[in-house]
């Protein structure tokens, strides 16, 4: 059995985030800005974490598979925010990410956030973090499965 | 009742992790050899019907027992 210090992680795993962020809403800003402080709390150097932005959802199946076949990620994070009418197309994308996570045997997390609004910061502080921490989770485990 | 060869226990793995020990566990049966697959993550449902279908492998059984979700899988 192998075993490593949970402070060896920031220096074997790289992370990438794919985000499709609009610009000029500071709300996705924040709540990225969360996952990303969560990160390092978790001892992730921003060295090891790549933010790649898109514009739409729509983009992230050819991404996330570049990304994933790259083989220079542990782990590949999907944040979507999407609209309620947007929803089905988000809900596809679930088998999009079952699949490249299945062909790069990388994980590929897929996190989905519905018309965010600002009326319960907190709560996105928490949603954020939570992310954060499965991030973490998978990328430990992934050490062990490997 | 589905007679298994290979149990795999991925509680309180997160998704897409059982898929990808499941995965691993499958490389090493052989064709026609049956798994078992114990998830506590609610989206396996989902990943896992995924799986089969990207895969090729034959879903037997699928059952909720309280918190935990049961996929029986032939490869």
């Amino acid at each position: 059995m192998k075993i490593i210090q949970a402070q060896e992680i920031k220096q074997f795993f790289n992370i990438a985030i794919l985000v499709n962020q609009d610009e000029s809403d500071s709300l996705h800003e924040q709540f990225v800005h969360a996952v990303v402080e969560r990160l390092r709390e978790l001892d992730f150097s921003d060295d090891y974490i790549t933010m790649v932005v898109t514009n739409a959802f729509a983009d992230f199946p050819l991404v996330a598979a570049s990304l994933a076949k790259s083989q220079e990620y542990s782990s590949v994070a999907l944040i979507a925010f999407y609209a309620e009418s947007q929803r089905e197309e988000y809900m596809s994308m679930f088998t999009t990410a079952t699949e490249v996570a299945i062909q790069t045997n990388t994980p590929v997390l897929m996190e989905g956030f519905c018309d965010l609004d600002d009326s319960n910061i907190d709560k996105l502080n928490h949603q954020a973090r939570a992310l954060a921490d499965r991030i973490y989770s998978t990328v430990s485990v992934m050490e062990q499965i490997r | 009742m589905h007679k298994h060869d290979v149990k795999l226990d991925t509680s309180d793995l997160v998704c897409p992790l059982p898929l990808l020990k499941t995965k691993q566990a499958m490389a090493d049966m052989q064709k026609g050899q049956v798994i078992e697959v114990i998830c506590t993550d609610a989206s396996s449902v989902v990943d896992f019907e995924s799986f089969v279908a990207i895969t090729g492998a034959t879903m037997l059984k699928r059952e909720q027992n309280g918190a935990q979700y049961i996929f029986v899988i032939r490869k």
